[in-house]
């Protein structure tokens, strides 16, 4: 599978790790020039790209159009949306974010109804946890 | 109407006292309470202090009731973000986001949101003074694909036919006024001197308009 990231904070690194062990084919986009550089350091691998990941441009470069996913995965929703807004328009690929604010689950959600993107909030996975401890040990 | 606007930089701060000042009630949104100082002693509207990416926020600012909305932040991304917030879970009829972006700006516009491209429009209006424009640009379709223009027949125009001013796919004449009179335009509608033609110029042939209209005004100062 050929999986294109956005957005190679530590999730993005390890999950980039992870997939490559895998066997999968990887390209992570990122914006700041240092992180890359430490990231491809850390992969002993040239997956990296480095540029905005929201510019169409840059995500057609990183190969958009032939992507089975792609995972919006930088730390602020507001781009992860951008990156899902191109990714829709532009390639069939499977699209997979990151958003931190839980409400904002239902505007992903609103992309495309028939393909929706997979949202993965970490908020509401802790509070989830939280309530299974909470209501195990009453 | 109630206007929401989401960044209170120096185009949110502006729109919100225009809109004061045309008696709407006006609520102005930014993360930085500092920001609101531009807004000014005479300000009747509301502020509050908050991320326009947050459904709660803009909940406690009014959405649900608002006939409006305009994301003007500094970021491309928060602004579409705040607009598509806007019309998916607050159903607001008029959304208006301003884009920085051109190819972006074009495809949100697919998605029902009224963009505004000040690099499109902006690096227009400092050609348009560059070249000593004799026009005024009225509309720019497609973030500059084809602009609609107006200019003003001299004097030694005057008696040529619509036909002499047009160029086949690249300069149509839609429509001539002539005082307070506005008529469509036909190939065989004789000019006169001080009519006021509006074009749909394509970007080439604007070099070309401006050399046939050339000293019909004398250049101005734009904004």
């Amino acid at each position: 599978m050929f999986v294109l990231i956005v957005g190679g904070g530590k999730v993005g690194s390890y999950l980039t790790r992870a997939l490559v062990a895998q066997g999968h084919e990887v390209v992570i986009i990122e914006k700041a020039e240092r992180k890359a550089r430490l990231l491809e350091q850390l992969l002993e691998r040239n997956v990296t790209l480095v540029g905005d990941g929201c510019d169409p441009l840059v995500l057609e470069q990183g190969g958009l159009k032939r992507a089975d996913v792609v995972i919006a995965d930088t730390g602020d929703d507001e781009d992860n949306l951008v990156v899902c807004l191109i990714t829709k328009k532009n390639s069939t690929a499977r699209c997979i974010a990151r958003v931190n604010n839980p409400r904002n689950k239902l505007i992903f959600e609103s992309l495309d109804e028939q393909n929706p993107v997979t949202v993965i909030s970490s908020t509401e996975v802790i509070l989830d946890a939280i309530h299974k401890h909470v209501t195990a040990s009453v | 109407m109630r206007y929401l606007i989401v960044g209170c930089g120096r185009v949110g701060s502006t729109l919100a006292k225009l809109l004061d000042a045309d008696g709407h009630e006006v609520i102005v949104v930014d993360e930085d309470p500092n920001a609101f100082k531009r807004l000014g002693q005479k300000f009747k509207g509301h502020v509050v202090v908050g991320t326009g990416i947050d459904y709660d926020v803009l909940k406690h600012a009014g959405a649900a009731q608002a006939g409006g909305f305009i994301a003007v932040t500094n970021g491309d991304n928060r602004n579409v973000m705040a607009a598509l917030i806007a019309q998916r879970m607050f159903h607001i009829k008029k959304i208006v986001a301003r884009i920085y972006d051109p190819t972006r700006g074009m495809m949100y516009r697919e998605l029902g949101i009224d963009t505004v491209c000040p690099t499109t429009t902006g690096a227009k209006m400092i050609r348009d003074v560059l070249m000593e424009a004799p026009w005024d640009t009225l509309q720019s379709f497609d973030f500059g694909k084809v602009t609609s223009l107006t200019a003003t027949i001299r004097a030694s125009d005057a008696g040529k036919r619509v036909s002499d001013f047009e160029r086949a796919g690249r300069i149509r004449i839609a429509a001539i006024r002539t005082g307070k009179s506005v008529r469509v335009a036909a190939n065989d509608t004789v000019l006169a001197e001080s009519d006021e033609i509006n074009a749909i110029v394509a970007p080439e042939a604007i070099s070309e308009f401006a050399q046939m209209f050339a000293d019909a005004r004398v250049p101005q100062g734009v904004g």
